[in-house]
């Protein structure tokens, strides 16, 4: 019980410290790629502080909803990184809700967010908010899909269990339903995080922005809780492509060794990951808007070839 | 709906009870409808191990389906909820709505309740659905779906995997006061104002400005536009020149194309049935009690056979 708590607690401070650092990474890697300096590798740390202290301006037309919504978005994420695998496969809220409850507790997030949007009358959230909903929806069956591809190998739901089902089959890992279902999950990483070719994070243009735009008229601490938010919510589908798919080096017992291990080994896999979605952002631009259902259809066909192969291999 | 706006304002216990309800639809934890999809897709995955034929593909394909459905009916809800209920209002009146009464207020707030409810007790209803299922495949369900202390649900085992809204809601509220300690203790001497949403520089934030629901569906409708193959016309009266309009005029059309191929074939197909049937009321006690008569002594016919 009390190893439990302490596990908890260490994943959560885990959880809420690096997030900041992924995103932070790859600012910085994308800018070296475009021959710029970029923002240090602790700005958004130093953003995220600033934003917390600041006072804040809230809409005269926006209600209690707009209020309460940074809460609920920050907590829902924060919540489901305490129920996915990071360093050990033991998790330590796993029992509270699976892979499922992890899809359903970001969406719930979202669906607030969306609301907000729409809250405080402005044009701009009203379109972020439709554009972010549409997408959302579009990615969802390819994300399902390439998940019940992976419960189905392991025969559970439940991710802790998935990952200890991954590392007795290692001889998986390169198995084609393996990679195919790992790449179609790449493609709903990039739509729900707001990457390149689907959304651009660094941009504030009206016409083309979908996330900045839903949280437009949101500032001070409720921004640095939306922001820290999307970073968790970041964090969580990364460490899930990287520890359910390839989980090399997580700690089966909650130890000294098993941890230092793991943790060098999560941090070596996550910050590959996040190279690899720099590198796509920079090498991309950004779609047309009626085109990303093109792409993220690359990634329900890819789930679908992933399912199907899981027979024929 | 085009009309509406601003009512969680003037109608706040209405809006309260709609957002509830659309989160429970659109199958959000911690509520019912969370738990129905859980159980359907845990079934879904259990179906998948039931049979080695290639046929147990639909079972994924139908969890695919079905997250589809649930994020377009959260899409569909955010819309019915934000146009409705919330920014600015779009009519006068909509500004001059008030609270419904009491007893239309009581009405929705049992049905949050009960969305409540199903979804944080989900144990304590499941056992209603044994004598159903025992009917059907002799087995009752509730006790392979509830772990032995009682507040959680698992797909047959807790190595495949559980859920407990119970456990989420708790954990919401330990976690709780981390953000509201950082408000506290970081931004206690700032100022926290109201202000103007940001309107681009104009005077004034108008309702015209703000997104409608035609708009705010538009995405989905171009992305499925094989099935409801929206059309559009823009009629714009001018003078001089086509950038000075006097007045213009706009109409938009969808295609209810599973009302046509689907709906309506059916309804009047059995409309059509119905007619034909139709010559058996004829209306008189004497052949009613014939056919009361005529089926008795098919019912006895019936028994002697089997």
């Amino acid at each position: 019980m009390k190893s439990w708590l302490l596990q908890a607690a260490l994943q959560m401070v885990l959880a809420l410290l690096l997030s900041p650092l992924v995103s932070g990474f790859i600012r910085k890697l994308k800018a070296n790629l475009q021959n710029r300096r970029g923002p240090g590798l602790l700005q958004p740390y130093h953003d995220l502080f600033k934003l917390i202290r600041k006072g804040t301006v809230v809409s005269e037309h926006a209600s209690w909803l707009f209020r309460v919504t940074p809460y609920i978005a920050f907590l829902a994420a924060l919540m489901v990184s305490l129920m996915i695998p990071m360093v050990t496969a033991l998790v330590p809220l796993s029992f509270f809700g699976g892979v499922l409850a992890v899809v359903y507790l970001l969406a719930l997030g979202r669906f607030f967010v969306a609301l907000a949007a729409l809250d405080t009358a402005s044009a701009f959230g009203g379109m972020g908010s439709s554009r972010e909903m549409t997408i959302s929806a579009i990615a969802e069956p390819a994300m399902m899909l390439s998940i019940f591809t992976v419960a189905i190998t392991a025969g559970s739901t439940n991710l802790g269990w998935m990952v200890q089902a991954a590392l007795q089959h290692q001889e998986r890992f390169l198995s084609p339903s393996h990679i195919l279902a790992f790449v179609a999950m790449f493609i709903v990483l990039i739509a729900e995080t707001g990457r390149l070719p689907v959304d651009n994070p660094a941009t504030h243009l009206e016409l083309t922005m979908i996330h900045e735009a839903m949280i437009l008229e949101y500032s001070g601490h409720y921004l640095a809780l939306i922001e820290w938010g999307a970073a968790l919510k970041q964090l969580v589908l990364m460490t899930l492509l990287v520890n359910i798919f390839f989980p090399i080096g997580v700690g089966a017992r909650f130890s000294l060794a098993s941890v230092v291990v793991g943790l060098a080994a999560y941090l070596g896999k996550l910050f590959l990951l996040a190279s690899a979605v720099a590198l796509v952002e920079t090498s991309n631009a950004k779609l047309r808007l009626f085109r990303v259902p093109d792409f993220l259809a690359v990634g329900f066909i890819l789930a679908a070839l992933a399912l199907a192969s899981t027979f024929i291999f | 709906m085009e009309d509406l706006g601003g009512l969680i304002k003037k109608m706040p216990g209405t809006a309260f009870f709609f957002l509830l309800g659309s989160v429970a639809i659109s199958g959000l934890p911690p509520l019912n409808g969370f738990i129905s999809e859980w159980l359907t897709y845990q079934s879904l995955l259990q179906g998948f191990g039931s049979t080695e034929k290639l046929l147990r593909l639909i079972f994924p394909i139908t969890g695919a389906l079905l997250a589809l459905t649930a994020a377009l009916a959260a899409a569909c809800f955010v819309k019915a909820l934000g146009i409705t209920f919330l920014a600015l209002p779009r009519s006068r009146q909509a500004e001059q709505a008030h609270e419904s009464s009491g007893s239309m207020q009581a009405g929705m707030a049992l049905l949050a309740l009960a969305c409540v409810f199903l979804g944080l007790f989900p144990m304590i209803f499941l056992p209603m659905l044994d004598s159903a299922t025992q009917q059907l495949v002799g087995q009752s369900i509730s006790s392979q779906l509830i772990a032995a202390n009682g507040w959680l649900l698992t797909a047959q085992g807790l190595e495949k995997g559980s859920i407990s809204t119970l456990g989420m809601v708790s954990l919401f509220l330990v976690l709780l006061p981390l953000p509201v300690a950082l408000r506290l203790v970081f931004s206690r001497q700032a100022k926290h104002e109201l202000g103007e949403t940001w309107d681009c520089g104009l005077d004034q934030l108008t309702p015209q400005m703000e997104y409608t629901a035609t708009a705010y569906s538009k995405p989905l409708r171009m992305i499925f536009r094989a099935i409801y193959r929206p059309r559009r016309q823009v009629q714009a009266d001018f003078e001089v020149s086509r950038y000075f309009t006097k007045s213009i005029r706009f109409e938009t059309h969808i295609e209810p194309t599973f009302e046509k191929l689907l709906y309506r074939p059916l309804n009047r197909a059995i409309l059509r049935l119905s007619r034909r049937i139709r010559w058996v009321q004829i209306g008189s006690l004497n052949a009613y009690l014939f056919y009361i008569f005529l089926t008795l002594l098919a019912l006895l016919l019936w028994e002697k056979v089997y």
